[in-house]
């Protein structure tokens, strides 16, 4: 974990130094091409590892229901916290 | 939506390489795609040095921030819980410690099949990976819908690393700091709320 902040600090500071280089303009761009890279690595992941595919029936099921409950509960308060107390001060 | 489709494309050919076999064992190992993170972390820093307003606007952060991971935690947990109600098979407390995982799958599934065996162990793992591939995968739409805090909670954990990236893109990178600091309150939790519903 240490390491990833790390290369991330590394990249604030080369970030910093290359601002007058153009080309680094289109950073996002990139971004997304390595994120789409690392998704395709996840699926394969997931398309290589019997044991996930086969138990993804019953216990993937069960784990479905636990997931929706976590995440309409968490963006609902997020989406509360969002519009009482950030979204007034965009803009 | 489109961003979305993209992604959800990525992944299903991910998948179906994987079940067909269409790349060699070793062609590209988990090990390999740590490098690619690091070479994403180092690109999200540089798009965050690069942005002259950014950094700006880093230094008028305040204690909002501190709200957003105590609201993913408490919704998470009052989430888990409803469902937890109407699960036969598992107690209320069980159905929280696996939401307590946030994302982060690796470390919960191991305390949970320690604690509560393979089984509910299993479901952990699923789980966290099912939300964390939401987060990815939904992060466009749930800003349009839920405002720009919306992934960050989706993300739990992860909201430091690996969906970070999309959270930068999606959110903004004035989020950025937000979706850090919530990644890493977020993630030391996790060991103990994990075993104190593993407890009961």
């Amino acid at each position: 974990m240490l390491i990833v902040f790390f290369i991330m600090v590394v990249g604030v500071g080369v970030g910093i130094g290359v601002r007058s280089i153009p080309p680094f303009r289109h950073v996002g761009k990139w971004i997304s091409g390595v994120i789409y890279f690392l998704l395709f690595l996840l699926g394969r992941e997931v398309g290589t590892n019997d044991q996930l595919l086969s138990s993804l029936s019953t216990l993937g099921i069960q784990a479905l229901l636990i997931t929706s409950g976590a995440l309409v509960g968490s963006i609902f308060c997020a989406w509360g916290i969002y519009k009482f107390l950030f979204q007034k001060d965009e803009r | 939506m489109k961003g979305s489709l993209i992604i959800v494309g990525f992944f299903v050919l991910g998948v179906l390489s994987g079940i067909g076999d269409v790349f060699p064992p070793d062609f590209f190992s988990m090990h390999a795609s740590q490098y690619v993170l690091y070479v994403l972390m180092f690109l999200v820093g540089l798009s965050i040095g690069y942005d002259k307003e950014l950094i700006h606007s880093l230094r008028q952060t305040n204690w909002k921030i501190l709200l957003v991971p105590i609201g993913t935690i408490i919704g998470t947990l009052l989430g888990t819980a409803v469902i937890g109600v109407f699960m036969p098979q598992w107690s209320i407390t069980e159905s929280m410690a696996v939401g307590s995982g946030f994302g982060y799958y690796s470390l919960s599934s191991i305390f949970i099949t320690k604690y509560k065996g393979a089984a509910l162990g299993t479901i952990a793992l699923m789980s966290n990976i099912m939300r964390e591939i939401f987060a990815l995968l939904a992060t466009p739409l749930l800003v349009r819908w839920f405002g720009r805090l919306a992934p960050i909670s989706a993300a739990g954990a992860t909201s430091m690393d690996t969906s970070l990236p999309i959270i930068t893109q999606y959110s903004g990178r004035t989020y950025v700091v937000i979706a850090i600091s919530h990644g890493i309150i977020v993630d030391l939790t996790v060991p103990f709320l994990v075993t104190f519903f593993c407890s009961f």
